[in-house]
């Protein structure tokens, strides 16, 4: 097991990325993939070990070798590198923190409760994700009884009503957010239904063969596979949805989660590989894919936003292309208005389909556009002027040389400012000599 | 630190209490009274009167004396209550401008807001008089089945009395903490609590001094008042057959009957047999007619027999709710001044096969449960834990006009609670949140709480975007709603403040108002 099972500050060694990591260039195993995924700069060798279901010495394993290949830097905590990168930390913190697990520079002795007390919560916040029956601190095979009781004795210390009119600074959503969740285990824990549904899931996503994947903490309940823990300040999800998860979350042993986990990196690199070249469709089928594969991993998600941005950007070029070859200009100005469905706020399209619809004598919808367009950029001179001669064209003078103004005042010296002056000074010569 | 006073707003009477020097004490106010009847009034001098003050005049001046607001607060004008209300009281019920009912005494508009406001400010003041110091901060109880809404109004109600409300607490769950049950072991406890216009069953869980409301049934339109009239009706019958002279439409008649119905209900409880007495009750031709009629504690019990069974029932189903045998409830707390009449504690006895706790006043405990709430808010002796639940469940509307519940109701909060939604429509951009509160499965019978729109949905087939919608209620109580595009990131919310039925502006308008009317008075 290594000389690191000893000492309670070995335990609480806190591994941090590097800057400018790039993940790409080590060849995780799924054990490292899934590890690296956790690493967070605030949970420490202890919480890793408890959180993935890995025997000690394979954490130990595989953060040697990402701090060898440079991927991480080790925090121990105390250390001088704790104290140098919590450069916030107040005194009284830095000095506990060589036992606690809690990032020094939380605590605060000028609120309203005890330092023992906002520890208590750090603490208890940082295992919040813990299977249901170790949140609440009760047996698998608690009975019904034993769970209440559980639930009102952290009620009794996790209530946000126990501190009222306290001044709790950050403390006062950390304990709204155990609360909520200490209430949810007991809810879930509660129903029949779905406390089965958690001891089924429990009991079936033991460890594969050789107890590689297998853990025990010594004195404690077993922890069987891998938590997929949300990011913090991800919402609790409503109950359905956390049944959803949970199947997910133990049905699966953690061999095939953390090789679905690379199947899912490697779907992403697809994905953007075919981005890069054009093949948006793909892309996003492939971003799906992954999503569906890794369905934890944010980066997708936001990938998969990106990709859909970049297949609708597609979209809109190729529409813009085709009305600039039309004939009619009907179609042309449909075709414009199609690509804006897909790129609502681009400013080229935007200022053809203005154009366009003058030329037609569509000036409703000129306006329209117009003022989106200022309404995108309205820093740009050259847009109001648009705006400007648009509502001249509608013979709503007032309201062009107001928006000529609007213009001028940013850039007086524009020449499209310049143009429409001279335009809407012409327009009211012709219609005073008319009148 | 000020003290913390507990306040049970009742429907027919108020009670005030507070800690002191440890223990909760009932406060009495200038008459010696502990309870003060929920009454107001403008004598004919244009002087405003609350109280004893007001219940004494109420015989002759009827129609500008205000009682029983409390069933009316927080309601619309077109709901079934304040229809039923319309019928029975005789002052004048108008529409407000919010479609809330209002209250028109003396030529004056009076929201009921204001009303149980000034009710507030009395007891408020009977507070300070006893203690000697200003009070700031109370605790007010409510029924347990208050919606949002008239939770609300009666917080305003603190507002414009000049306290402000700590917390809004059940009136049930008052009264188990005042009996301080459940501090060491677990125990269920029934509270059946008959008052003087509604009725109220709960039953409670409270244990290592957390309580937990486990259900909650009632009837709001059956309390005491309903057995004083039953006892009029047959009194009026009685006076009818032996003197032929009907006073029912006599309204001078009617008000001193009811009162003397009242008091021969109360002297039931402990007597066999008690009288009526109202001489000139009527005149005729042949002189003046008095009123004597002997009732028995038989003949009461005959006549109001069924609404004690009809409370039986929602007893019994209150019990099932709770999934519990009758048998299982360890105590059984009885609140409100119409328990102390022997069948109604004869028939609870049977139900429960246990006798009810006895000990605190009925009239009181809930008032005492409330400054004891106060007192574990503020003081740094926290051995008690309340922990507070929704009364209604709280959805969104679905596009096809059903309520899909997200928060059910009795659930405890703090609470947050998500759940995903998609479009119906191909290339749907944007999606109105209608936020609701209530039981029923259509959106339109709920209340509304309040809408918005979650915009700039990227074009999708109708179905595939995710909409995740978050409900999120604090310690307080306040709603937060919040909508998030799961493909964008995109989110909208809004903070659900429920409103009374007044503005802000109303409110610090009434405000200022009634501090003014403390000025007269004292001089």
């Amino acid at each position: 097991m290594g000389s690191n099972d000893g000492g309670s500050r070995e335990q609480e060694r806190i591994p941090r990325l590097a800057p400018d990591l790039d993940p790409e260039v080590l060849e995780l195993t799924p054990v490292e993939g899934f590890l690296l995924s956790r690493i967070d700069g605030s949970t420490s060798w202890k919480t890793l070990c408890h959180i993935g279901g890995l025997a000690p010495h394979e954490v130990d394993r595989a953060l040697e070798r990402f701090e060898a290949k440079g991927v991480i830097v080790v925090e121990r905590p105390g250390g001088a590198r704790a104290a140098a990168a919590a450069g916030r930390a107040e005194p009284q913190a830095k000095a506990d923190a060589a036992k606690s697990i809690v990032p020094a520079g939380s605590v605060d002795a000028r609120l309203g409760i005890s330092l023992e007390l906002q520890r208590r919560i750090l603490e208890f916040e940082s295992g919040l994700e813990r299977p249901y029956h170790d949140l609440l601190g009760v047996e698998r095979n608690a009975d019904a009884k034993e769970i209440k009781r559980a639930y009102f004795r952290l009620s009794r210390e996790y209530h946000p009503d126990r501190y009222f009119r306290r001044d709790l600074g950050h403390f006062g959503a950390r304990l709204e957010r155990i609360f909520r969740k200490v209430a949810e285990a007991y809810e879930l824990l509660s129903d029949p239904n779905t406390r089965a549904e958690i001891e089924r899931s429990l009991a079936s996503g033991p460890a594969p063969s050789g107890g590689e994947y297998r853990h025990t903490v010594p004195g404690k309940a077993e922890r069987i596979g891998p938590e997929p823990a949300p990011p913090r300040g991800q919402r609790v999800p409503g109950r359905m949805e956390n049944l959803e998860r949970l199947r997910n979350r133990f049905r699966i042993p953690p061999k095939l989660l953390a090789e679905r986990r690379i199947r899912a990196r490697q779907l992403f690199q697809a994905a953007r590989v075919s981005a890069h070249e054009g093949r948006y469709l793909e892309a996003a089928a492939s971003m799906r894919l992954a999503i569906a594969f890794d369905p934890w991993e944010k980066e997708f998600k936001s990938g998969f936003a990106d990709i859909q941005a970049q297949v609708h950007a597609a979209r809109a070029e190729e529409l813009l292309k085709r009305a600039g070859d039309a004939v009619a200009q009907g179609e042309a100005l449909h075709l414009l208005e199609e690509a804006l469905l897909y790129r609502p706020c681009h400013v080229e399209t935007l200022r053809r389909a203005i154009a366009l619809s003058i030329e037609v004598r569509e000036l409703e919808k000129a306006r329209e556009y117009a003022e989106q367009l200022v309404e995108i950029a309205p820093d740009v001179a050259a847009h109001h002027a648009r705006l400007a001669g648009v509502l001249r064209r509608q013979g709503k003078r007032a309201q062009a040389s107001a928006a000529l103004e609007n213009g001028a005042r940013i850039d007086a010296k524009d020449p499209e400012i310049k143009a429409e002056r001279l335009n809407l000074h012409r327009s009211r010569a012709r219609s005073g000599g008319a009148a | 630190m000020s003290r913390v006073i507990g306040i049970d707003l009742g429907t027919t009477n108020s009670c005030v209490a507070v800690i002191d020097g440890g223990k909760p004490v009932v406060i009495p106010n200038t008459g010696g009274y502990k309870t003060s009847p929920s009454m107001f009034a403008i004598a004919a001098d244009g002087k405003r009167l609350v109280g004893h003050l007001a219940k004494r005049q109420a015989i002759t001046n009827a129609r500008n004396t205000v009682y029983a607001s409390k069933r009316l607060i927080g309601r619309r004008f077109d709901s079934a209550e304040v229809k039923r209300a319309l019928d029975l009281f005789p002052y004048e019920i108008v529409e407000g401008p919010n479609a809330d009912a209002r209250i028109v005494i003396a030529g004056k508009t009076f929201s009921c807001s204001e009303i149980s406001g000034i009710i507030l400010r009395e007891m408020k003041r009977v507070a300070e008089e006893y203690l000697g110091e200003p009070v700031s901060d109370a605790v007010v109880t409510v029924p347990a089945y208050f919606n949002d809404t008239q939770r609300q109004c009666t917080k305003d109600a603190g507002k414009i009395a000049g306290l402000e409300v700590l917390r809004i607490i059940n009136e049930p769950t008052a009264a188990a903490l005042a009996y301080g049950l459940g501090h060491n072991r677990e125990e269920k406890i029934a509270v059946y609590d008959l008052g003087g216009g509604t009725f109220d069953i709960s039953i409670l869980e409270l244990a290592e001094g957390v309580v937990e409301v486990l259900a909650t049934a009632g009837n709001t339109f059956l309390g005491g008042e309903d057995f004083d009239r039953r006892i009029v009706e047959h009194v009026l019958e009685l006076f009818k057959k032996s003197e032929g002279i009907d006073l029912s439409d006599d309204l001078m008649a009617r008000q001193r009957l009811k009162d003397a119905a009242e008091k021969a209900k109360c002297d039931l409880s402990t007597l066999q047999t008690t009288e009526i007495n109202l001489p000139f009750i009527a005149n005729d031709s042949t002189g003046a007619r008095h009123l004597n009629v002997e009732i028995t504690r038989e003949t009461l019990e005959g006549l109001v027999s069924d609404i004690v069974e009809r409370t039986m029932k929602s007893v019994e189903q209150c019990v099932n709710d709770a999934g519990l045998d009758p048998r299982a409830i360890d105590h059984v707390v009885l609140v409100g001044g119409q328990t102390r009449m022997p069948l109604v504690q004869q028939l609870v006895t049977r139900f429960f096969g246990k006798p009810p706790h006895r000990g605190v006043n009925p009239d009181e405990v809930v008032a005492v449960g409330a400054a004891i709430q106060g007192r574990v808010l503020v003081s740094d002796e926290r051995d008690l834990l309340l922990l507070d639940v929704t009364p209604l469940s709280l959805g969104i509307a679905t596009f096809d006009g059903h309520f899909a519940t997200l928060i059910q109701r009795n659930t405890t909060v703090p609470v947050r609670k998500s759940h995903v939604f998609t479009t119906t429509r191909d290339n749907q951009s944007a999606v109105k949140i209608r936020v609701l509160q209530g039981e029923a499965e259509r959106a339109d019978e709920n209340h509304m709480l309040g809408e918005f729109v979650l915009s700039d949905i990227p074009p999708a087939p109708k179905g595939q975007p995710e909409i995740e919608v978050s409900f999120d209620i604090d310690a307080n109580g306040i709603v937060n709603v919040s909508a998030r595009d799961r493909s964008t990131n995109r989110e909208q919310s809004i903070t659900v403040r429920t409103t009374g039925t007044l503005s802000e502006e109303e409110i610090a308008q009434l405000v200022r108002d009634n501090a003014d009317y403390e000025l007269p008075d004292e001089t």
